[in-house]
């Protein structure tokens, strides 16, 4: 392995795993407040177009980063979009 | 431009544009609950690294999201920073009791 497919996959590592905290704060608590649903929307779809990306340039780094995230986010997007549209079924009194 | 390219740079795009709502509404309403300091902290650091990824093999999609996203990622970090801070000394200290209750 390379220094630069080595730098790529430490990259990935970090930026794939940070999104981990994040789903398991929203998964432990259960609290989205302060999560933006627009932004999970947007990127959900774009971690599919890096995956798309990776896999139509071969770039391992990239593939295995956005395999991951892609699951993350989408975990964070769903329960998201759940919460939001709990609280809009029954507003604040 | 490629297809390949092509496909790089609405992945570019999309996950780039993605911290900006999040980035405002952070910053217009300054709740920062249920933001995970672990997780912009390693997003940040992770940045760093896929832009040097990008720049020594050459993928300007990787590049410029990557440019992009490091600084919207550090403003978020940086707005979760202060409050943690600012919470962290106005509570008192926490004991066994304040613990239970």
């Amino acid at each position: 392995m390379n220094e630069v497919v080595l730098l790529g996959y430490a990259a990935a590592i970090l930026t794939s795993l940070s999104f981990l905290p994040q789903a398991w704060l929203v998964i432990r608590t259960g609290r989205t407040d302060g999560i933006s649903l627009l932004m999970y929307s947007l990127f959900t779809v774009g971690v599919g177009f890096w995956l798309i990306y990776g896999i139509t340039s071969k770039a391992t780094p990239i593939i295995a980063a956005n395999a991951v995230t892609l699951t993350l986010a989408f975990i964070i997007l769903t329960l998201t979009a759940k919460n939001r549209l709990a609280l809009r079924r029954k507003p604040k009194s | 431009m490629t297809q390949i390219e092509l496909f790089g740079f609405i992945a570019a795009i999309l996950t780039s544009m993605a911290y900006l709502p999040q980035a405002a509404m952070i910053l217009r309403t300054g709740v920062t609950t249920g933001i995970s300091l672990a997780m912009y902290s390693m997003l940040t650091s992770g940045k760093v690294l896929w832009l040097s990824y990008g720049l020594m093999v050459t993928s300007y999609p990787v590049i410029y999201a990557n440019a992009f996203t490091m600084c919207l990622a550090g403003l978020i970090l940086g707005l979760k920073a202060r409050n943690h801070i600012r919470a962290r000394r106005a509570a008192p200290t926490p004991t066994l009791a304040g613990l239970a209750a």
